[in-house]
C-alpha cells in the first residue's frame, strides 16, 4: 500500500526535475541557436554578397546583439518589477 | 469626375443609414432580447443546443473562452485540410481537380480558419466544387462568427459583464445575424445575375470556332457570405472583377455596403451594449473620417492618373489599368479602401495597379487595421487603442487611468501591447527577410512592371502587402508577386497565424481582466472618454502610433514609388 | 512654559501655509558636482541593465563607438568622413546617458543630503538602562531593545523611539520636524507620551519605553526612505514601463528591419544612421527622466515634512476619491472658546457662571480654560476650597466631567443629553428651554454644554467653534479635483450641519465614534472609493490602517504612526490636501513627459528618414530644410540628448496641478506636452542644424 502511494509522488518529482532541466534546456538550446546564428549568417552573407569575412562576421555578432536586445526587452514587458 | 465623387456619397450615406439599425439588431440579439427573427431562430438554435449536447450554457472563464475559440478552430482547420487533400475521391468535382500541394491546402485551410482567405490559387481550376463550398464556405461563416463572438465577449467583459459562452454567441452570430442576411442577399444577387449552379464549366463556340470553356458554379451564396463576413475569398481567381461574382453596378454597391456594415455596426452595438451610445457614435465618426479620407487618398490619385501616362496622352486621364472598366475609379477606389479597411479581402480590381496614393492608403488600412477593421476583431483593435490612449491621457489629468469605470493597469497594459507588438513581427520581420533573398525566394516579377522607372519601390509595397494582409487577416493580395510557393505559403501562414490568435487570446484575457474588477465610482475628477476630445486624442494616438511603426516601409515603398512617379514625368515633359 | 503654549505648538504650527513649506535643513552645496559624478558612475552595465530604455541606448553607444575605430567593420562605407561621422554620434549618445543618469542622480541626491543631515543627529551614544530592580546601567544605544527602559536627563539626545512612561520634560524635535519650539513631554495622554530618537531633551528627566529594535526606529525608517534604498517601482510607474518598453521593443524591430528593404532598393543605410534612428525614436526623453520623476515626488513630501513609507502611498494620494476629516484641528481651529452663559430654570446669569467655574476648575483643557476666563470675566468667583473638592474626569463613555464640591454637591457640565441623563438619575427633570437653547447654539454652528448642580440645570454654555480660514476655498478645489470630504464630529447633528455647511464640505457623520470612522471608510471602499484619512490617537490605528492613504500625526501616538503609511512631522491635518496634490503631481508629470516623448518622435522621424533614404529621391520629405543628411542626423539627436536635461527641472518640480476637472486638465496638458511635443521639436531641430551647418561639423 505504501509504496503504491508514494510512487505517484516520485514520479511528479522525477518529472517536475525533467521540466525544470527542460526548462534550462530550452535556455541553451536558444543560445545554442543564436550561435548557430553566428556561424550561419557570415556564411550566407560571405556566399551572397561581396562581403569580407571579418565584416560577415561582425554583422552576424550585430544580428545576435539585436536579438539579444529583443529578447532582454520581452523581459522587461512580461516582468518589469525586476528592472 | 462629379459623378464619380457622386457615387462614392451615396454610397458612404447609404452606410451612414443602414448601420445604426443593424448596431441596434445586434445589440438585441446579445443582449437576449427579442427580435424580429425569434420564431425561426429560436427552434433552430434549440435544435442545435440540444444536437451539440449542451442544454445549459454557463459563462466561460477567459480561459475557457480561448480555450474553446482554439480547439474549435483547430478541429475545423484540420477537417477543412482533410476536405482539400481527398477533393479527388470526393463528389461534386465535375472537373476532376486533384489535391493540392500540402503547402498550398495548408495554407489555405488557414487562411480561410481565420477569417483571411488570402489565396495563392485560383479558385476555379484548384478547388472542386465541394471544397469551395463544403470546406471554405463552411469557414466563411464560422470563421467570421468566431470574429462576433470575440467582439462580443470583450465588449461585455469591458463593461464588466461575464464573457459569455463562446459556442452560444458563435452560434447566434451565424443563424441571427450572417444566415439571415445571407440567404436574403444571395436571393439578390441571383436575381441581379450571379449564377447558382453545381452544373460544371459552360462550353461555348466562339466565333472563330475556338472552344471556349465558362467556368461557373454556385457563386451566388458563396459571393454574399464572402462580403458579409469579411472572408473576401472569391470563387474565382479575379475575385469580384468576375462578372459572376460581380456583374453590374447594382451588385458592386451591394457587395460594397455588405462588405462595411458589420464593422461599423459592431461600433454601435458596443455602444447600445455599453450604456453609452455617444461614445459609439465618436468612435463610429472618428473611424467614418479615416475612411472617408482614406477613400479620398486612394479617389484623387486614380482619378489624377499616372502623370507618366497622362504626358505622353497630353492631358489628364484616370489610372484605368488594372480595372474594371464597368466600375471606373471611382467605385474601385472606394472598393479597394473598403476591402483593406475591413478585412475583407475581395478586391474587385488590382490593387498592384493602382497609384502609389492608392497603395498607400490601402496598406495603412492594413497597417492600422481599425478603420473599420476584421469582423469583430476590428472594433476590439479599437478598444486597445482607447485603452492606451486612456493610459496616456489618464495620467496626465493625475489619476490612475481608468476607462469605463475600471483601472487600466500593468496586466491590462501587458496585453494591449502583446497587441501592438503583432503587426510589426509579423508584417515588418517576414518581409525583411523576404527582401533580403529576393532572388532565391520568389519575388516580384518586377520586369513586368511596365511604365514604371524604378521597379523596386514597388516590389517593397508587393512583398509588404502580402504579409500585412496575411498579418490583418484581409487576404487581398497586391498581386503581381508569383506567391504559391513553398516559402510564401509557410511564412504567410505564420503571419496568419500570428496575426489571427495571438490578438485574439489577449483581447479575451484583457477583457477577462477588466470583468474581473471593481468599477471605480465616476466623479469630477474621472477622465470621460465619451468626449470629442478624448476621441480627438485617440484619433492623434491611432495616427502616431501607426505611423511611427510603418513610415519607413511606407516610405520606401508607395511614398519613393510617388516620387520616382513624379520624377519620370518631370523627365518627359 | 505652560501646558496651553505647548499644546498650540504642537496642533497648529504657525503662520500661513505658504511659510510653512520649509526645506529641511540639507546641505545641497556640491550637490550637482557630485551628481555629475554620479551620472559617469552609474553608466556601469548592472545599472544600466535597469532602465530599459537607457540600456538600448547603451549598446547603440558601444556600436557606434566600435564604428568610430573601425568605420569598416561592417563592410565598406561610402561617407566621406565616416569617423567624424561617427564619433560625433557617439559623443552625442554618450551625453544622452550621461545627462539621464544626471537627472536621476540629482534626485538622488537631494534625498541623499536630507538622509545625512537626518544621520548626523543619530549618532551612536550611551543610554541609561533601568534594570528590573531599579538600578541604572550604562550601554550603548545600539543594545537597546523593545522593552526595556531608559531614563534620559536634560542635555542628552533621546537614543531611540519610546513612550514616556513617567515624568515631565520638554524635547527639542527641531530635528525631525524642523519646529524649533519645544514640545512637552508627559506620560499617560495619547499625544504628548511619545517620543522619537534623535531628539533632544531640555529640561528635567523622563523616564522611557523603548518600542523600536535597534536599526527599527523611526529615525531609521525615515533615511532609508529618503535615500531611496527602500525605494521599489509604483503600480502606474511599472504600467508605464511596459508601455515604454513595447514602445521600444517596436521601434527596434522597426529599425532592424529596414536595411533589406534598403537595400533592395540600393539605398542602403549605414549601421550609424541606424542606431540614430533607434535612438531618436524610442522614449528616450520619459526614459531617462522616469526614475527622476519618482524620486523627486517622494523628495517634494518630505519638503512638505511629511514621510512617506512607500512611493505607492504617495501615487496613491492621486487616486482618492474620498477624504475622511476630523472636525477638530482639521477643519476648525483646535480649541473651542466658550462664548456665552445661556441660563435656564429662571437662574440668573451669575449663577450659571459660577456654577460653569466650578464644574471647569480642574478641567485643563482649552475649552474647560476658556470657559473660566468666561466665568471669571463675569466676575464669578470660587466659593469653596479647591483642594477639598474632587474633580471628575471627563470620559468618552459618560461624556461630561465636573467636581464634587466640599458640601457634597456635584456640580458636572458636558454634552446635553449626558447631562439630561445625570439630572434625570438623580431625580430632576430637564426643563423645556433647555432644548430651545440647545437648538439655538447648535445653529449657531456651536456646542452646547450643559451645566448643572445635582438635579438641577442652570443653563448652557455655548462653545464657538472657528472654522479655519481658506478651509471652504480647499474644499471647493478639492470637489472640483473631484475629492468628496466627509467631516467627522462628536458634535450633534445640527451643530455638524451647521459647520459642515460653512465649511463645503460634502458630507458629515455627527455624534461619531472612533469606530465610525472605520465604519465610514469600508462604507466608502465598498463602493470602489479610495480614502485617505488622519488621525493621531491609539484608536485612529485600526482606521489608518484599513484607509487607502492613513496621515499619522508626528504628535500622535507610536500605534498610529506605525499603523499609518504617511507620518506628518508639522502634524497639520490640513496637509492631506496637499499630498493629494502631489500625488496628482507625479502622475501628470509622467504622462505629460511620457506623451510629449512620443509626439517628439514625429520631428525626428522627418529629420532622420529623408536623410536615411536620400538616395530613394525623396528628398521632398525633408520639410525642414535641413543641411545634409549628417547634418539632420546629427540635430536630431542633439535634440534628443539636449531635452533631456533641459527637462530635469521640470521633472524635479513636477507639472503644475491645477483644481481643475479632468476634461480641462487633459485639453490644457494636451495642448502644451501633445502639440507642443510635435512642433516644438521641428523648430528646435531646425535651430541646431543651422548651428550645426554653421560651426561647419557636417
Amino acid at each position: 500500500m505504501n509504496r503504491l502511494n508514494i510512487q505517484p509522488l516520485e514520479h511528479l518529482n522525477t518529472w517536475l526535475e525533467t521540466l525544470q532541466q527542460r526548462r534550462h534546456r530550452f535556455a541553451v538550446g536558444l543560445f545554442m541557436a543564436l550561435c548557430l546564428n553566428l556561424a550561419i549568417a557570415p556564411a550566407l552573407y560571405a556566399t551572397t554578397e561581396s562581403l569580407e569575412r571579418g565584416n560577415a562576421y561582425a554583422l552576424g555578432l550585430l544580428g545576435l546583439v539585436v536579438t539579444g536586445l529583443a529578447i532582454y526587452l520581452t523581459a522587461v514587458i512580461l516582468q518589469p518589477e525586476r528592472f | 469626375m462629379l459623378e464619380g465623387f457622386l457615387q462614392l456619397v451615396i454610397a458612404l450615406l447609404i452606410l451612414l443609414v443602414v448601420a445604426p439599425f443593424l448596431g441596434k439588431y445586434m445589440a438585441r440579439v446579445f443582449m437576449g432580447q427579442r427580435t424580429l427573427l425569434d420564431p425561426v431562430a429560436r427552434p433552430l438554435e434549440r435544435l442545435l443546443f440540444a444536437s451539440g449536447g449542451f442544454s445549459s450554457q454557463p459563462a466561460m472563464t477567459g480561459g475557457q473562452y480561448i480555450r474553446a475559440i482554439l480547439v474549435s478552430n483547430l478541429v475545423m482547420g484540420i477537417l477543412v485540410l482533410a476536405i482539400f487533400m481527398l477533393q479527388g475521391v470526393l463528389p461534386l468535382n465535375p472537373t476532376n481537380l486533384d489535391a493540392p500541394d500540402w503547402d498550398l491546402a495548408l495554407h489555405t485551410a488557414i487562411s480561410f480558419v481565420t477569417n483571411t482567405n488570402q489565396q495563392h490559387y485560383s479558385g476555379e481550376t484548384t478547388y472542386s466544387y465541394f471544397s469551395q463550398v463544403g470546406a471554405l464556405g463552411f469557414l466563411m461563416f464560422t470563421s467570421a462568427a468566431t470574429g462576433i463572438a470575440v467582439a462580443i465577449a470583450f465588449i461585455r467583459g469591458l463593461t464588466g459583464n461575464p464573457l459569455g459562452n463562446f459556442y452560444v454567441d458563435l452560434t447566434l452570430s451565424i443563424t441571427r445575424i450572417l444566415l439571415p442576411f445571407s440567404i436574403v442577399g444571395a436571393i439578390a444577387l441571383l436575381i441581379a445575375g450571379v449564377p447558382e449552379t453545381f452544373a460544371g464549366p459552360a462550353v461555348a463556340q466562339t466565333l472563330e470556332g475556338a472552344t471556349q470553356y465558362i467556368a461557373r458554379g454556385p457563386v451566388a451564396h458563396f459571393e454574399i457570405i464572402k462580403e458579409l463576413g469579411e472572408n473576401g475569398g472569391g470563387f474565382f481567381g479575379i475575385n469580384s472583377a468576375h462578372p459572376y461574382e460581380n456583374p453590374n453596378n447594382f451588385t458592386n454597391l451591394l457587395e460594397t455596403i455588405i462588405m462595411v456594415v458589420i464593422p461599423a455596426a459592431l461600433i454601435l452595438t458596443y455602444g447600445i451594449m455599453a450604456g453609452k451610445p455617444r461614445q459609439g457614435w465618436l468612435i463610429f465618426g472618428m473611424v467614418f473620417i479615416f475612411y472617408a479620407v482614406m477613400v479620398g487618398i486612394t479617389a484623387v490619385g486614380e482619378f489624377q492618373g499616372n502623370p507618366v501616362v497622362n504626358g505622353i496622352l497630353g492631358g489628364q486621364a484616370p489610372n484605368l489599368e488594372g480595372k474594371e472598366v464597368r466600375f471606373g475609379w471611382a467605385l474601385t477606389a472606394l472598393w479597394a479602401v473598403t476591402t483593406t479597411g475591413t478585412m475583407c479581402g475581395a478586391v474587385n480590381g488590382m490593387h498592384d495597379s493602382l497609384m502609389p496614393a492608392g497603395g498607400f492608403a490601402t496598406l495603412s488600412d492594413l497597417f492600422l487595421q481599425i478603420i473599420w477593421g476584421g469582423q469583430g476583431t476590428g472594433t476590439a483593435y479599437l478598444f486597445v487603442f482607447l485603452i492606451l490612449t486612456v493610459f496616456l491621457t489618464g495620467l496626465m489629468v493625475g489619476r490612475t487611468p481608468e476607462f469605463l469605470s475600471r483601472k487600466i493597469e500593468k496586466r491590462e497594459i501587458v496585453l494591449a501591447s502583446i497587441i501592438l507588438l503583432v503587426h510589426p513581427i509579423a508584417i515588418l520581420i517576414p518581409g525583411a527577410i523576404t527582401l533580403a533573398f529576393p532572388e532565391t525566394v520568389g519575388a516580384p516579377d518586377v520586369a513586368t512592371l511596365a511604365g514604371i522607372t524604378n521597379p523596386g519601390y514597388h516590389g517593397i509595397s508587393q512583398v509588404i502587402y502580402e504579409y500585412a494582409s496575411a498579418a490583418a487577416n484581409n487576404g487581398s493580395g497586391f498581386e503581381g508577386l508569383a506567391d504559391d510557393t513553398l516559402w510564401w505559403n509557410l511564412s504567410a501562414s505564420f503571419s496568419l497565424l500570428v496575426g489571427r490568435y495571438v490578438p485574439i487570446i489577449a483581447l479575451v484575457y484583457l477583457a477577462d481582466s477588466m470583468a474581473h474588477k471593481q468599477p471605480v465610482p465616476e466623479t469630477a475628477g474621472t477622465l470621460h472618454t465619451d468626449t470629442f476630445l478624448f476621441t480627438s486624442i485617440t484619433a492623434g494616438t491611432i495616427v502616431i502610433l501607426g505611423a511611427l511603426t510603418f513610415l519607413p516601409v511606407l516610405v520606401l515603398g508607395p511614398v519613393a514609388e510617388g516620387f520616382a512617379i513624379a520624377q519620370a514625368a518631370l523627365g518627359l515633359s | 512654559m505652560t501646558a496651553q503654549q505647548t499644546e498650540t505648538t504642537t496642533r497648529q504650527p504657525s503662520g500661513p501655509r505658504e511659510n510653512r513649506r520649509h526645506t529641511p535643513k540639507v546641505n545641497t552645496s556640491g550637490l550637482y558636482q557630485r551628481a555629475f559624478g554620479q551620472a559617469f558612475a552609474k553608466l556601469a552595465p548592472r545599472i544600466m541593465v535597469k532602465n530599459p530604455v537607457m540600456f538600448v541606448v547603451w549598446v547603440g553607444t558601444i556600436i557606434t563607438a566600435i564604428l568610430t575605430v573601425n568605420p569598416f567593420v561592417f563592410g565598406p562605407v561610402q561617407d566621406e568622413s565616416p569617423r567624424l561621422f561617427n564619433g560625433l554620434v557617439t559623443l552625442i549618445l554618450f551625453f544622452t546617458l550621461v545627462f539621464a543618469n544626471f537627472a536621476e542622480a540629482v534626485a538622488e541626491g537631494r534625498g541623499k543630503a536630507q538622509a545625512d543631515a537626518l544621520r548626523s543627529t543619530k549618532s551612536e551614544t550611551t543610554a541609561r538602562r533601568l534594570r528590573p530592580n531599579g538600578s541604572m546601567e550604562e550601554v550603548s544605544s545600539t543594545q537597546l531593545h523593545r522593552g526595556d527602559r531608559i531614563k534620559v536627563i536634560a542635555g542628552d539626545v533621546i537614543p531611540v523611539d519610546g513612550e514616556v512612561i513617567d515624568g515631565i520634560a520638554s524635547v527639542d524635535e527641531s530635528a525631525i520636524t524642523g519646529e524649533s519650539a519645544p514640545v512637552l513631554k508627559e506620560p499617560g495622554s495619547d499625544v504628548a507620551s511619545s517620543v522619537t530618537g534623535g531628539t533632544r531633551i531640555l529640561s528635567d528627566e523622563l523616564t522611557i519605553h523603548v518600542t523600536a529594535d535597534p536599526g527599527k526606529g523611526f529615525l531609521d525608517r525615515m533615511i532609508a526612505l529618503v535615500e531611496g534604498a527602500e525605494r521599489s517601482k509604483t503600480p502606474n510607474e511599472i504600467a508605464l514601463t511596459v508601455l515604454l518598453a513595447v514602445l521600444t521593443l517596436v521601434f527596434l524591430i522597426v529599425v532592424a528591419t529596414v536595411p533589406t528593404p534598403a537595400s533592395y532598393v540600393n539605398s542602403p543605410v549605414g549601421i550609424t544612421i541606424l542606431v540614430a534612428l533607434l535612438v531618436a525614436l524610442i522614449p528616450t526623453t520619459i526614459g531617462g527622466l522616469l526614475s527622476a520623476i519618482g524620486i523627486a515626488g517622494m523628495d517634494r513630501v518630505a519638503q512638505f515634512n511629511v514621510v512617506a513609507t512607500s512611493g505607492r502611498a504617495v501615487e496613491a494620494c492621486g487616486d482618492i476619491n474620498t477624504l475622511v476629516l476630523d472636525k477638530t484641528g482639521t477643519i476648525t481651529l483646535g480649541n473651542r472658546l466658550a462664548e456665552e452663559f445661556i441660563p435656564l430654570n429662571g437662574h440668573s446669569m451669575q449663577d450659571v457662571a459660577a456654577i460653569a467655574l466650578a464644574a471647569s476648575v480642574f478641567d485643563t483643557t482649552p475649552e474647560g480654560k476658556s470657559i473660566v476666563r468666561l466665568a471669571e470675566k463675569q466676575g464669578a468667583k470660587l466659593d469653596f476650597n479647591r483642594d477639598r473638592a474632587e474633580a471628575v474626569e471627563f470620559s468618552a463613555r459618560t461624556r461630561m466631567s465636573g467636581t464634587d464640591l466640599p458640601s457634597g454637591e456635584e456640580v458636572r457640565k458636558g454634552a446635553v443629553d449626558a447631562i439630561r441623563g445625570f439630572v434625570r438619575s438623580r431625580g430632576g427633570q430637564a426643563p423645556a428651554e433647555l432644548e430651545a437653547a440647545f437648538t439655538r447654539v447648535s445653529e449657531l454652528g456651536g456646542t452646547p454644554l450643559a451645566v448643572c448642580r445635582n438635579e438641577d440645570i442652570y443653563g448652557v454654555i455655548y462653545l464657538k467653534d472657528i472654522i479655519k480660514p481658506g478651509i471652504h476655498e480647499r474644499f471647493d478645489q478639492l470637489r472640483r479635483m473631484g475629492v468628496r470630504t466627509v467631516m467627522l464630529t462628536g458634535d450633534n447633528r445640527i451643530t455638524a450641519s451647521v459647520i459642515a455647511k460653512e465649511a463645503g464640505v460634502d458630507d458629515f457623520v455627527a455624534e461619531a465614534t472612533p469606530e465610525d470612522k472605520i465604519q465610514v471608510i469600508q462604507a466608502e471602499q465598498a463602493k470602489g472609493k479610495l480614502v485617505a484619512m488622519t488621525g493621531d490617537g491609539t484608536n485612529d490605528a485600526p482606521a489608518l490602517a484599513q484607509a487607502n492613504v492613513g496621515v499619522a500625526m508626528n504628535s500622535g501616538t507610536q500605534a498610529a504612526k506605525e499603523a499609518a503609511n504617511m507620518v506628518d512631522l508639522d502634524s497639520d491635518p490640513t496637509k492631506l490636501i496637499d499630498l493629494v496634490t502631489i500625488g496628482k503631481q507625479l502622475l501628470i508629470t509622467r504622462g505629460a513627459l511620457t506623451t510629449f516623448s512620443i509626439a517628439n518622435d514625429i520631428a525626428k522621424y522627418f529629420a532622420i528618414i529623408p536623410a536615411m533614404f536620400a538616395a530613394a529621391g525623396i528628398g521632398a520629405l525633408n520639410v525642414m530644410g535641413l543641411n545634409s543628411p549628417q547634418s539632420a542626423v546629427l540635430s536630431a539627436l542633439i535634440y534628443n540628448a539636449l531635452i533631456i536635461p533641459a527637462l530635469i527641472p521640470l521633472a524635479l518640480r513636477g507639472v503644475k496641478f491645477r483644481p481643475l476637472t479632468a476634461n480641462q486638465l487633459l485639453q490644457r496638458n494636451m495642448l502644451i506636452f501633445g502639440l507642443g511635443g510635435v512642433i516644438a521639436p521641428f523648430i528646435a531641430i531646425k535651430v541646431i542644424d543651422l548651428i550645426v551647418g554653421g560651426v561647419g561639423l557636417a
